[in-house]
């Protein structure tokens, strides 16, 4: 019962705490990113388990998280709304290659983690060779190029 | 079949320049930052709490003392314990005396794991648990290491044969 408990509380803490983080918090991950990631995993397994370290324990922490998961996907694929709120929505910060630097600002997203995304998925040279991009609901920036690019 | 089902799934997506699809909504965007910077302001807040020590374990909030030489009996014990944490309560006997007790609500909560100096007897009643020590001296201090067992309200009294202190903690889950 305890450890039911626990595994739910501790799922809708992760959630509510990494949407309030924003969407670029983890996106882009950087080494200190993965290990900041690395402790945040140990310290939750930590709460998680307290001192019971048992095979059942184990079994039914992850159980539990998992059908909290399952549940929540049913919800937010009954109740669009409720997916938008808790997964965030996408983003458009640059318009037909117009930059929407007040979006851009407020998202925590630069030109050059734009040009990151643009040469990684696109090859592309500059930003003007961009139409469209998107911060999406991950944090990862996709890239629509201009047809003569 | 294939397109029909397509454009059933994306009925809800608008058209962004008449070219792209996307399921922007600008409202919401608004609102979640709004509510995101407000969530940065309460993890600060937070966290600053817990370094003024309002969450347990250390800070200039946490560490209280009730009675006093003139009392007879002193106990520095933590405001705020957690769940499963060690947590110790210092005791110290300003007159002669060899007996400690504590009411029903300290035993059921927490779990004594350790007494310093060891106690020569202890008994357990339906009201409360005594420790006799052995020889005592003036100003002795006597240790208790716990472990808290039951989150909530934790509220309790200790006396010393003599005075009676009143002790109020707060358990983390």
């Amino acid at each position: 019962m305890d450890s039911v408990i626990r595994g739910v509380i501790v799922y809708f803490f992760l959630l509510l705490i990494f949407r309030i983080s924003g969407k670029r918090t983890l996106s882009e991950a950087t080494v200190f990113d993965f290990v900041l990631l690395l402790i945040i995993s140990e310290t939750t397994q930590q709460a998680l388990l307290a001192d019971d370290y048992s095979i059942t324990n184990g079994f039914l922490l992850i159980t539990t998280l998992l059908i909290v998961d399952v549940g929540m996907s049913l919800f937010k694929q009954r109740f669009t709304a409720v997916e938008k709120i808790l997964d965030g929505v996408p983003l458009i910060i640059i318009d037909n290659g117009k930059m929407l630097k007040e979006r851009m600002k407020k998202s925590r997203v630069n030109e050059s983690d734009i040009m990151e995304s643009a040469r990684e998925l696109q090859g592309l040279e500059n930003l003007d060779q961009i139409k469209y991009a998107i911060l999406e609901k991950d944090g990862k920036i996709t890239i629509i190029p201009k047809e003569n690019k | 079949m294939l397109r029909l089902t397509a454009i059933i799934s994306f009925k809800h997506m608008k058209k962004h320049n008449q070219e792209l699809d996307i399921d922007e909504d600008l409202a919401l965007e608004h609102k979640s930052l709004i509510l995101e910077r407000i969530g940065w302001i309460l993890m600060l807040l937070f966290v600053v709490a817990a370094a003024l020590g309002f969450t347990g374990r250390g800070g200039i909030i946490n560490d209280k003392t009730e009675g006093s030489t003139a009392a007879g009996i002193e106990v520095a014990y933590e405001r705020f314990l957690r769940r499963d944490a060690p947590s110790t309560l210092k005791i110290t006997l300003h007159e002669p005396s060899s007996q400690v007790r504590f009411s029903k609500a300290f035993y059921e909560k927490v779990r004594i794991e350790e007494v310093v100096p060891e106690p020569k007897q202890v008994q357990v009643t339906h009201e409360s648990i005594l420790y006799t020590f052995e020889g005592a001296p003036v100003n002795a201090s006597l240790l208790f290491y716990l472990k808290p067992q039951k989150a909530g309200s934790l509220q309790y009294m200790v006396d010393n044969g003599k005075h009676q202190l009143s002790i109020s903690q707060y358990i983390y889950p």
